[in-house]
């Protein structure tokens, strides 16, 4: 068997780990979330899901992924069946290489949007967009969605993605510590030092219009910050909020556990996990919370700003913001760093979706880096063009539905249980603080029993509330439920809508993904079985 | 901007920017007593270590 890659350093893999976490949700959903739910007040929750939800998720992936990576297993089948010792747990853990997979594969494109933004702030080609309609507009003609003038075809997107995906592969093929540590230490620093960049030029931006004073920072600060604390009784606000912690931080995904198996049996997991979480945090409150949401009061008051909020993260990303910068002195040189900024974000996330896979061929099938770098790049570019070509149709919206909202959800809560149940909580927090730098106060240990009701709790109001009227949808069923104070507590209401049938095709092609990979988690362990034998 | 929101504002930037200020320092100050030292190799081609190489 060949020897495992190992990080270079310590900081490293904190960086990696940090950068697989902050992603365009840190910049563009946190201030959407926050001026819609409550302002200040939605820190509240927000807190209270960090230190119940999220922190603990974030122990858990970092102590399971050290203890795989003891008996050579960087994915999630090989970890579940190195702690279960069971021969269903191998099958749980194609989860963990199923959410990574399907979200890199639309994950890129947008990715890829980014750098063609920055490049297009540079050259000018948006500055003829000046109002969120026209640059509406911008945007669908770049996807090739509508033909308005801007663009003929969806080619210049297209060429961007290539770009795009060979930069990722690069990283990936270069390997751990020459590809993804290295790029993660000088794409973190210049992120951090691009955010204050940005953050500092829009605390400094003078009143847009003269006429209208309120129109200002401190004004714009309070539009996001001003708490309204009767929202704090609505469940939707600690939905949100625990929504936002969970994927902020990038946990069930399998990529930390895939990181954290390139460390040592006794190098530190306590202190590198809080270190990095609380990292993502700096991106998400601090410079996140400053940029988009204030400027955005600013150029369109009140109104415009909470409608820009309810848009949607990519709306606020490639719409509005493109027609701030196109309003501030240098806002070239702005939307060039705005955009690069999210790029940035963006690869150091992407990388770390592909690594599970390479970590399952390299070490499972005894394929070197090189050759599965290779192998899944074809299978990713092939699998991203039903993305590319079906987006109008409403393909990726789907894919991320079922890769970043719906398994991953499930994957972080078999996660919690097969921690909870086959290591137990004692020897779980003993496993967190092998070897580690610091030592946890004991009461938090008591948390993890939480962590579990908490997250299944907001399962069961997804699966209610948003999941099922989804899933129902292109069988062209219209379900609207919601939660009531009186029985029979939901609320629902049926309309007919249209049958879709490229969405029902996409679904089959994710089922056919996850069967896939089951069968290669079977041809894999059977091998291991046979060479085992003949030994 | 009220009251209120600049407490907000404040509490939650000063806890999330403490909380990474000493992880990052707690890191950087035990990454150096983190650096393990050279492994001590038995060459065979000192005196001490019995007969000297061919």
């Amino acid at each position: 068997m060949q020897t495992r890659e190992h990080w270079s350093t310590r900081f490293g893999v904190i960086l990696a780990v940090a950068g697989s976490a902050v992603g365009l949700g840190n910049f563009l959903r946190f201030p959407s979330q926050v001026c819609q739910h409550g302002g200040g007040a939605f820190m509240i929750p927000y807190f209270i899901s960090f230190l119940v939800l999220g922190i603990p998720l974030c122990w858990i992936e970092w102590t399971l992924g050290r203890y795989g990576g003891r008996y050579s297993h960087g994915s999630l089948p090989g970890i579940f069946d190195a702690v279960v010792q069971r021969p269903w747990a191998k099958y749980l853990g194609v989860l963990g290489l199923f959410v990574p997979l399907v979200i890199f594969f639309y994950y890129t494109y947008i990715e890829s949007w980014c750098l063609a933004y920055s490049v297009f702030s540079l050259l000018g080609t948006y500055a003829k967009a000046r109002t969120p309609d026209e640059m509406g507009a911008f945007l669908r003609s770049f996807q090739g969605l509508a033909s308005n003038g801007f663009f003929s075809s969806a080619g210049v997107a297209y060429g961007f993605f290539l770009m795009t995906f060979i930069v990722n592969i690069v990283v990936i093929y270069k390997g751990l510590a020459r590809g993804i540590e290295f790029l993660c230490k000088v794409a973190m620093p210049v992120l951090l030092a691009g955010g204050v960049l940005l953050m500092a030029r829009i605390i400094m931006l003078d009143t847009p219009d003269s006429n209208q004073v309120d129109l200002n920072v401190s004004n714009a600060f309070g539009f996001m910050w001003n708490p309204t604390f009767s929202v704090l009784a609505s469940p939707r606000v600690w939905l949100a909020a625990a929504g936002q912690i969970f994927f902020t931080l990038s946990v069930g995904l399998g990529a930390i556990m895939t990181y954290a198996s390139y460390l040592r049996e006794h190098d530190d997991v306590v202190l590198s996990s809080t270190t990095a979480a609380s990292m993502n945090e700096l991106f998400e409150v601090v410079i996140g919370g400053s940029i988009v949401i204030p400027a955005a009061y600013m150029f369109f008051g009140p109104e415009g700003a909470l409608a820009t909020a309810k848009q949607g993260a990519f709306n606020i990303g490639f719409v509005t913001m493109p027609v701030i910068m196109n309003r501030i002195p240098y806002g070239d040189i702005f939307g060039f760093y705005w955009f690069f900024l999210l790029f940035l974000a963006g690869i150091t996330s992407s990388i770390s979706l592909m690594q599970p896979m390479i970590s399952f061929l390299e070490d499972e099938f005894g394929w070197s880096r090189h050759k599965a770098a290779v192998a899944l790049g074809i299978v990713c570019f092939v699998i991203t063009h039903a993305c590319i070509f079906g987006l109008g149709a409403g393909v990726l919206d789907e894919f991320d539905f079922w890769g970043g909202t719906l398994v991953i959800t499930l994957c972080a809560f078999v996660e919690v249980l097969v921690f909870l149940v086959y290591v137990g909580v004692p020897r779980g927090w003993a496993e967190l603080h092998r070897g580690g730098d610091i030592r946890l106060p004991g009461g938090l240990k008591y948390v993890l029993y939480v962590t579990p009701f908490y997250l299944g709790a907001i399962i069961v109001c997804w699966a209610v509330m948003d999941w099922l009227p989804w899933i129902l949808k292109p069988f062209g069923i219209g379900l609207t439920l919601s939660f009531a104070r009186q029985w029979p507590w939901v609320h629902w209401s049926v309309a007919p809508g249209e049958i879709q049938a490229a969405i029902l095709w996409t679904r089959a092609g994710l089922l056919g993904l996850l069967i896939g990979l089951a069968a290669l988690v079977h041809i894999a362990w059977r091998r291991a079985r046979v060479r085992k034998e003949a030994l | 901007m009220m009251l209120s929101g600049w407490l907000f504002l404040i509490v939650s930037w000063a806890l999330i920017i403490s909380l990474c200020t000493l992880c990052v320092i707690k890191v950087l100050l035990t990454q150096r007593a983190n650096i393990h030292a050279p492994l001590e190799i038995d060459t065979g081609d000192l005196p001490e270590s019995g007969t000297p190489e061919q």
